[in-house]
């Protein structure tokens, strides 16, 4: 019993060991991760600075714009994260399928590679936030 | 006059690396070395007929592939595909050209009607499902693959769906890198048959790459065999066992191959360059 205890603890070192080499080794992508993750809570903030215009620091509260006014800026927001993630996992997915090579030797344009994946992006993102 | 299929003229490539030292952290790195993959190369290619490239892993074939495909720039040198150089002119030798390699690259989750189709807007042809279904059929393919996911097929079916798409786009220069590696013996004739079927069919220039001494024997007119990043080689299978097959009565390329190789052992420290 204490073997195999042992054994699983052994285990769930390998695998947190495991990430912390695969995280070592893509480190760089930890400074676009901690951009990324700045301009989301940028993003929060640069909507709170409209509520001033709302009436939030004086008297004239109104409860139902400012919800209004959240809504469509977190619904804005979302969905230009959306466009922004999948036009930047064009490159990604076709690592992961492994067939960047093979789109990369196709007799199309670069340019026309990326519109396409941003007109597909466009309209999921439109999908994905309307209802 | 008839262009020649392929033309490289002084083709070399190295590829430079900041190697860490063993036990170094992981922000260290050792100053750059440069790793030659190809060392001044010269090659002319008629069209029509397979040639053969063989070499142990490591030689250069792939990287040779590549700057036929245009997804590698030659550091020095210029390589032309039809006329076409592939760094200036890389979109019309794009438009002659296709490539099979070692793993059938494939969005896994799509059938192969769905990766046909991708594949034949990007090359400007019509995904028409009869002809896909025409030409999956004429590979050994049962009809029923294909709408099931890729990831379902076996990797044989998963090559010849691979040969079918290169098909499908109708190039002129076929790059096959190790189109057979891995494969049963049942799916590697399958997929060596495919191959035959369209040199019967039409004038097409196919590039093989292999480390399959058999099938480059029974396939090639031409072989080249390869090591260190230079040609060491180059004649039909029978002119190269003929010269280079060692002591053995009745060489095969296999032979030839261990005879070739062999000898450059003691040289393959000169590769890396440090710099």
């Amino acid at each position: 019993m204490v073997g195999v205890r042992r054994t699983e603890v052994g285990a769930l070192l390998g695998f947190a060991e495991r990430q912390m080499y695969v995280y070592k080794r893509y480190w760089v992508w930890e400074v676009v991760w901690l951009f990324y993750s700045i301009v989301s809570v940028l993003s929060i903030g640069f909507l709170a600075s409209g509520l001033g215009t709302l009436g939030a620091g004086g008297g004239g509260f109104d409860l139902r714009k400012t919800q209004l006014y959240l809504l469509v800026g977190a619904l804005l927001w979302g969905y230009l994260s959306l466009v922004f993630m999948e036009a930047a996992y064009a490159i990604a997915w076709e690592r992961w399928e492994g067939t960047i090579e093979y789109t990369f030797m196709a007799p199309v344009r670069r340019m026309t590679h990326l519109m396409g994946i941003c007109l597909f992006a466009v309209v999921y993102g439109l999908a994905r936030t309307t209802p | 006059m008839n262009l020649p299929a392929i033309d490289i003229q002084g083709v070399r490539k190295a590829f430079r690396r900041r190697e860490r030292e063993a036990g170094a952290p992981f922000w260290k790195r050792a100053a750059p070395k440069d790793k030659v993959a190809l060392h001044e190369l010269d090659l002319q290619v008629e069209a029509g007929g397979i040639t053969g490239i063989l070499g142990p892993n490591g030689s250069g074939k792939s990287t040779l592939i590549r700057i036929l495909g245009t997804l590698l720039t030659p550091d020095s040198g210029t390589a032309r595909v039809f006329g076409w150089d592939v760094v200036t002119e890389a979109l019309q030798v794009r438009r002659h050209v296709n490539r099979v390699s070692v793993e059938a690259a494939f969005f896994k989750e799509l059938s192969p009607w769905e990766n046909m189709v991708y594949a034949a807007r990007l090359y400007g042809y019509a995904g028409v499902r009869s002809r896909v279904v025409e030409i999956l059929e004429g590979l050994g393919l049962p009809g029923d693959v294909i709408d099931q996911p890729m990831k379902q097929l076996s990797r044989g079916q998963q090559q010849k769906v691979a040969i079918a798409r290169s098909f499908l786009t109708a190039p002129s220069l076929l790059l096959m890198d190790e189109p057979t590696t891995g494969l049963d013996p049942r799916s590697k004739k399958e997929v060596q048959n495919a191959l035959e079927k369209l040199r019967a069919e039409r004038e097409i220039t196919v590039l093989l790459c292999t480390h399959d001494m058999d099938e480059a024997a029974a396939l090639c007119e031409r072989v080249l065999m390869m090591d260190g990043g230079r040609v060491l080689a180059d004649g039909s299978p029978d002119e190269l066992c003929r010269h280079h097959g060692g002591a053995n009565s009745r060489p095969t390329l296999e032979d030839v191959f261990m005879h070739l190789t062999g000898k450059t052992l003691e040289t393959e420290e000169l590769e890396e360059v440090a710099t």
